[in-house]
């Protein structure tokens, strides 16, 4: 994530990583490899799991949350909600994929259907369409 | 009949408010959901320190 950040921010999208994990463990987690300190963005201690609760994204049998993603507007709308079993990364295309459909579908009246790319025109969302998608 | 609660999804409702202290290059911070109002806003959930994201 930390070699991707500048991506996200180039399409004006603040990052914050949050876990269970007290700040403490954040500090040495974030000092202990040269590639964990290039990360320059915030790193939430939700301790009392309170925020992955909120957000629904709380396992509560081991207390710590799933991996996953949430997007916010800058209205303060949740726009996507992703989570992974444990076993499963993210993939960062994905998530570059869906900031860059939902900034295109934001205030016109179009869609971005299945594999949407930045290239595309996307879908005018009017009756004529329905049932052609 | 209660055990079938309707739980709300969370898409498209407004974000709840959040607040809590964050590590940041090398300092402790506090920040809240509202220090990002006008922007877009990824949450990276993770498991725990020292495991893969």
């Amino acid at each position: 994530m930390a070699d991707h950040y500048q991506e996200f921010q180039g399409l004006g999208v603040e990052v914050i990583a949050i876990s269970t994990d007290s700040i403490y463990a954040h500090k040495i987690f974030a000092q202990s490899s040269p590639s964990l300190s290039k990360v320059t963005y915030p790193i939430l201690s939700d301790h009392n799991q309170q925020i992955a609760q909120t957000y629904q994204v709380l396992n509560k049998d081991t207390g710590t949350a799933n991996r996953a993603v949430i997007i916010i507007s800058p209205e303060g709308l949740i726009k996507c909600i992703l989570q992974y079993p444990n076993s499963v990364g993210r993939s960062i295309p994905e998530l570059i994929r869906v900031i860059q459909a939902l900034q295109f579908t934001q205030g016109n009246n179009k869609g971005a259907p299945a594999n949407w790319q930045p290239n595309n025109e996307g879908l005018t969302i009017q009756w004529e369409t329905v049932g052609k998608i | 009949m209660e055990a079938n609660t309707y739980q709300e999804g969370l898409l498209n409702q407004i974000a709840p408010y959040f607040s809590g202290t964050a590590y940041q290059q090398g300092k402790e911070v506090t920040l809240s959901l509202t220090d990002f109002r006008q922007k877009w806003l990824m949450l990276f959930f993770y498991g725990g320190d020292f495991t893969f994201v």
